[in-house]
């Protein structure tokens, strides 16, 4: 089987010394779609920042598409946490998806010419934000600027799609919204990779799930059964299988005691 | 006053100082408020007077030791900021005072009598010389251009600079050139108007032009004009009253933010008690 990301022996340590994550192996195949669940501060970020070496790892090697990282560039899509944005920034929504079709070899007096802002039109049309191209970022809801900011990686034409809690704060109707989109884009061959902070709701679409929790408690099939829920303390989650909401993990049944 | 400029050339020097460093306060104004830069702005401006004192220690040109530290201090400060970790801030405050404590010892230690150094502490708009000149408007050129050239990448890189480097931007060679940009930016500030006082033309023009525009670019040209006409008001006010210039035109500008964010609120909260 062909692997698009190649996570092998990966450790991570905070600046203060603290693990992070310890000896995470992740293979994903070409076309996943995979749900990252765990506890909060148990490296689910932390993860996904080392694989795109936004932050520095002790030990492991990553690959994607087989090679480094800095070669895969192109065809990698970051959707970020969006709190970690100063939305009062003076920029437009358009200006902001086009930042993704720029050369990337720095020339002088760049311009965006026509066929890149049709690819930000495209992309800002597939999430449903065209009408609010030129609206400036912070007139925007938190539903809207999510898609927005989904609307930017797309604009890559990604084959691997990473988000970081895409529906963190989003309303009912934009979270609805984004698992469609990603559930189409995953038809179409992309590959995703989703933490989900959502434990009560997570795509039904998600075909695997890793479970992060400073090691990597679980990675397997979506369906869980009762053998593994006992390896996931700390990763209790609902699932919602084809569009009715059915609890996939029991509760405890000594819980509380 | 306009008949005395014909005929003062230390009047001329200082209009066109005016000119020139409001065009840094527009451009990099904007980018330090926006890019949250202003601490470390400041952490550079009070650190390059060392350079000021080593110049006298050495007998050379203080402006070229103080280009040398400021450079160095914006690439060493940039780097404790970009590293972050809870004590950023106070690496930047130990770096400011040293800077001031190395400027005030080298001047002590430097031979024969000591220099007035009220001007780069507090500026002084009147006494731009004509070498001051020339570096003001050589560096403001090299600022505006840099700027200018790569505009598109500068806003990708103060927008998002983690997404301009998955994106595969040189990142990095942005970094330490805005860095750069900026200690070359204090060093054309530092004769108009001292260290202890320039950061507040880097804030007060930049934030009034953010009450006027959300657009980057409109941003960068109101703040330069409106540096520019607070700073002309404040030299004729500091004339015709015969009281320090550069510190006027600091009021000014300073005034000048608060009357317009007050107007502005009175008008929104008019428009809101029409609705």
């Amino acid at each position: 089987m062909e692997y698009v990301i190649d996570v092998e022996h990966l450790s991570v340590k905070y600046k203060e010394g603290n693990v992070a994550l310890t000896d995470v192996n992740l293979k994903i195949p070409r076309g996943d779609y995979l749900g990252i669940i765990g506890p909060n501060g148990g490296g689910k970020t932390t993860l996904l920042k080392a694989m795109l070496e936004l932050i520095d790892h002790q030990g492991g090697t990553i690959k994607f598409f087989g090679t480094s990282l800095s070669d895969s560039l192109n065809k990698i899509g970051y959707v970020p946490q969006f709190s970690s944005f100063d939305k009062n920034f003076p920029i437009t929504s358009r200006e902001v998806v086009l930042t993704a079709t720029i050369e990337k070899k720095i020339k002088m007096f760049q311009r965006y010419n026509k066929d890149q802002i049709n690819d930000a039109n495209d992309a800002m049309r597939k999430v449903g934000i065209l009408a609010l191209a030129d609206r400036q970022i912070k007139s925007l809801s938190g539903g809207e600027f999510q898609r927005l900011l989904i609307a930017r990686a797309l604009a890559l034409k990604p084959e691997i799609l990473l988000l970081d809690e895409p529906t963190a704060s989003v309303d009912s109707s934009s979270r609805a919204l984004i698992y469609d989109l990603l559930d189409k884009l995953n038809q179409e061959g992309v590959t995703i990779l989703m933490i989900s902070h959502d434990t009560m709701a997570i795509s039904s679409k998600v075909k695997h799930i890793a479970c992060v929790s400073e090691h990597l408690v679980y990675h397997g099939n979506a369906q869980l059964d009762n053998n593994i829920v006992e390896h996931l303390y700390g990763c209790n989650i609902d699932l919602i299988g084809h569009g009715i909401p059915h609890r996939v993990l029991p509760e405890h049944e000594n819980e509380g005691m | 006053m306009f008949k005395s400029i014909l005929e003062y050339t230390f009047l001329q020097h200082a209009v066109l100082a005016i000119l020139f460093s409001s065009i840094v306060c527009g451009i990099i104004g904007v980018i330090v408020t926006e890019k949250k830069l202003v601490l470390m702005t400041g952490g550079i401006a009070h650190t390059a007077y060392g350079g000021v004192g080593l110049g006298y220690l050495l007998q050379i040109n203080p402006m070229i030791t103080t280009i040398v530290f400021a450079v160095g201090a914006a690439l060493g400060i940039g780097k404790v900021q970009k590293q972050g970790g809870k004590h950023s801030d106070i690496i930047i405050a130990m770096f400011w005072s040293l800077g001031m404590a190395l400027g005030i010892v080298f001047i002590a230690l430097a031979p024969g009598y000591p220099p007035n150094i009220n001007s780069y502490l507090f500026g002084n708009i009147l006494a731009v010389s004509n070498g001051d000149l020339l570096a003001m408007i050589l560096l403001t050129v090299v600022i505006l251009a840099v700027i200018v050239v790569f505009f598109n990448y500068w806003k990708i890189y103060l927008f998002d600079d983690q997404f301009a480097s998955l994106i595969g931007l040189n990142t990095k060679v942005l970094e330490n050139l805005l860095f750069v940009i900026i200690a070359l930016s204090i060093i054309v500030l530092m004769g108009a108007f001292g260290i202890i006082m320039l950061i507040a033309m880097l804030c007060a023009p930049s934030a009034t032009a953010a009450l006027l525009t959300d657009d980057f670019k409109k941003r960068m040209i109101y703040a330069s004009i409106i540096g520019c006409i607070t700073s002309l008001i404040g030299l004729y006010l500091s004339y015709t009253f015969d009281i320090a210039a550069s510190a006027t035109i600091v009021i000014c500008a300073i005034v000048n933010y608060f009357l317009l964010y007050f107007i502005k609120g009175r008008r929104q909260k008019a428009l809101q008690d029409a609705k």
